[in-house]
């Protein structure tokens, strides 16, 4: 952060470092000031006033233990979702296969910590090393297709996530249903109390996931800005091309970040399993959204993990603030994903500065290469070697 | 071959015929989106607001071509805010559309208290329903299309039409022009916007019918969510079909009839999302198919 800004080598004042603060965190204030107001026209029209609403939404949310500790223990999962896509992304392989990997994660998790016969914390540790590889292995599945097979990633990544979806609902519906309770709630028995992640501080939401969450964040800040292998993966997300004569294996890059993805949402699917529901519950993954509200903070974060992270809380606090204003008032709780929707596209529109350098950086090198390949052409005859 | 499997048969036929209409609009509006290049998986957004815009003219206006019409407007108004970013500001059109889908997702669950008073859902038994033909004979082959709606039929008419425009007319080149080339395309004088604005409009207007059908087709109601995921399923489809109009009929039915026939076994006890599963199963294998062919393709040449 401060290497990189201080070339000079100069002392900077205040002033420097407020105008540094505000062109890093200026736009997304400004982008979440028109969201929230956005929202308000929303509210307005829903017959509330706005300002009672959003006074509610904040003290109920960043005033009060309650709502802090709810809101930490949503942004747990969001947060470790994030940060494998964000690693993902920035190598340009767009996946959004994190709610079937999260779903398989979380399902897996489930009959593991079930059946496992071995004492409680093998079992807990067994759970999340089986999630995260079956997640992991999936996530790899759509790059396989898409480099053996030339399907698009994106399709790839939605067809596993629907047949994820589908025979997660199956096994959690059939083999694994919780027949106790006359078997009307689609769910897995509950794990019992050895096998579950403790709570941080006793009733209170957070469990020990949290920290494993932080303790990420900083490990994917330090992969991709001190290991060799972060900076090749950011050097094909930025051009794949000059990336493959300076001899970085894509394919490995590929395969290395998609199971990097996929591991997170896997263990996000099963902290949520272990640390919270104590069981797998049909459609649970679909309802709460935490995949693509990961999704989210990594296109409003630019692919920066701190950034990221902090994006991931402030999401996590507008969700947890939306169901907090749903029972204060007539505002129902899908105010939060207006908020958040707008806030994303919102920055992405900004976004588009750098992608467009980036596409006219990779038109330029492909016209060079047309050049280069026509010279060539007329010099040997022509007969590149692939 | 005994009756009762005809019967059967019957049965599942027409209850795909029933749902096929959303599923297959969609997918086709999905093609005519990636025919100009553009992987909309706004999709759903699109979708659910053509339900809501249905549901919600239907309440306003007591009448179906009004109900039809706010529909239209609505998915199109919404398609064409999410086709301003992409193409006018050039936001990478997956970023657009899952912003979309989430936005679309809480916009319309957020109005359904402010405009109807009831949350969650709604539902009203003396709302007018889009006309069903009503067959009573016996005859195993009428009884496939029994419970249909005018838009079920309409939906294979739109499918030909736009298979008709796009590959018999000069207009149906151009936007076939526009995503095989751009440059080609625009060195003939084709305004390349223009036709991408086009794809989005026409992917309103789809999605609005397919939500009329949706909303008012069978039973007359308004829930959260209600496009049930047939946005990403009409994607995988079209990808399937390779976009071809024809194509799509054939694969969105597969999809169907998939769902129908889930929903028939579980009378049987059998699971119905393993039924499900089979035609994405069945994609999955077609696509490496596919892919294998072209890289032999590739080697040969």
């Amino acid at each position: 952060m401060s290497a990189e800004n201080n070339r000079s080598g100069a002392k900077r004042s205040l002033g420097d470092i407020a105008f540094w603060l505000f062109e890093k965190a200026g736009q997304p204030v400004v982008a979440l000031i028109i969201a929230f107001f956005v929202g308000g026209l929303a509210i307005l029209a829903s017959g509330e006033n706005p300002l009672k609403v959003y006074s509610i939404m904040f003290e109920k949310t960043l005033f009060h233990l309650p709502g802090i500790m709810n809101t930490l223990a949503r942004s747990t999962p969001i947060i470790i979702c994030a940060m494998g896509l964000a690693i993902a992304w920035r190598a340009n392989y767009e996946t959004i296969g994190s709610e079937g990997q999260m779903i398989l994660g979380g399902i897996s998790a489930a009959i593991t910590a079930l059946y496992l016969p071995a004492p409680g914390i093998v079992r807990t540790l067994v759970a999340i090393v089986v999630a995260i590889i079956v997640a992991g292995v999936y996530s790899m599945a759509a790059g396989f297709l898409d480099t053996q097979f030339r399907v698009p990633l994106v399709i790839c990544s939605l067809l596993l996530n629907s047949i994820a979806a589908l025979f997660g609902s199956y096994l959690v519906g059939f083999p694994f249903k919780d027949l106790s309770s006359g078997g009307i709630a689609i769910q897995t028995p509950q794990v019992e109390e050895a096998a579950r992640i403790p709570k941080m501080v006793t009733r209170y939401a957070p469990h020990w996931g949290l920290l494993v969450a932080i303790l990420l964040v900083a490990a994917t800040w330090f992969f991709m800005n001190r290991t060799v292998f972060g900076y090749e993966s950011k050097m094909v997300g930025l051009n794949s091309n000059f990336a493959r004569y300076g001899g970085v294996r894509r394919t490995r890059v590929m395969y290395v970040t998609l199971f990097i993805a996929g591991a997170c949402a896997g263990l996000a699917g099963a902290f949520e399993v272990l640390g919270m529901q104590y069981r797998f519950v049909d459609q649970a993954v679909q309802q709460t959204n935490y995949p693509w509200t990961g999704l989210m903070a990594v296109l409003i974060g630019g692919y920066r993990p701190i950034a990221t992270a902090l994006i991931s809380l402030a999401l996590a606090a507008i969700q947890y603030a939306g169901t907090v204003v749903a029972r204060e008032t007539n505002v129902t709780q899908d105010i939060a994903k207006i908020i958040q929707a707008t806030l994303t596209l919102l920055v992405a529109a900004r976004l588009l500065a750098r992608y467009i350098a980036t596409k006219k950086s990779q038109r330029t090198l492909r016209r060079r290469e047309q050049e280069q390949d026509g010279l060539a052409a007329v010099t040997e005859g022509g007969d590149d070697h692939e | 071959m005994n009756e009762s499997f005809w019967f059967y048969l019957a049965i599942i036929l027409n209850s795909t015929l029933r749902g096929l209409a959303p599923i297959l609009l969609c997918t086709l509006a999905v093609g005519l989106c990636a025919k100009v290049r553009v992987f909309n998986i706004a999709m759903e957004g699109t979708l659910l607001f053509g339900c809501f815009g249905a549901i919600v003219g239907n309440y306003w206006f007591e009448n179906l071509w009004l109900a039809l019409l706010t529909a239209m407007a609505m998915a199109t108004a919404f398609s064409l805010l999410v086709a301003t970013f992409i193409v006018r500001f050039k936001v990478p059109p997956l970023v657009t559309g899952i912003s979309a889908n989430i936005w679309s997702a809480g916009f319309t669950a957020f109005m359904v208290p402010v405009i109807f008073g009831t949350t969650g859902f709604y539902f009203d038994p003396e709302m007018e329903a889009l006309p069903k033909l009503n067959i009573t004979s016996n005859n195993m082959f009428l009884r496939i299309f029994s419970d249909l709606n005018p838009i079920d039929f309409l939906s294979f008419g739109i499918a030909i039409l736009i298979y008709i425009i796009m590959y018999k007319t000069v207009v149906g080149f151009r936007f076939r022009a526009v995503g095989e080339n751009v440059e080609a395309a625009q060195s003939m004088g084709t305004h390349v916007n223009r036709y991408k604005y086009g794809a989005f409009i026409a992917t309103g207007i789809l999605c609005g019918i397919a939500g009329m059908q949706l909303s008012l087709g069978q039973v007359v109601q308004f829930v959260e969510g209600m496009s049930g995921g047939r946005g990403f399923t009409a994607l995988i489809a079209s990808s399937l079909a390779g976009a071809h109009p024809l194509k799509i009929i054939a694969s969105s039915f597969l999809f169907g009839f998939a769902n129908a026939a889930g929903s028939f076994l579980l009378m049987f006890g059998i699971k119905d999302k393993i039924a499900q599963l089979v035609p994405y199963i069945i994609t999955l294998i077609l696509l490496i198919v596919v892919g294998i062919r072209q890289r032999i393709k590739q080697k040969k040449a």
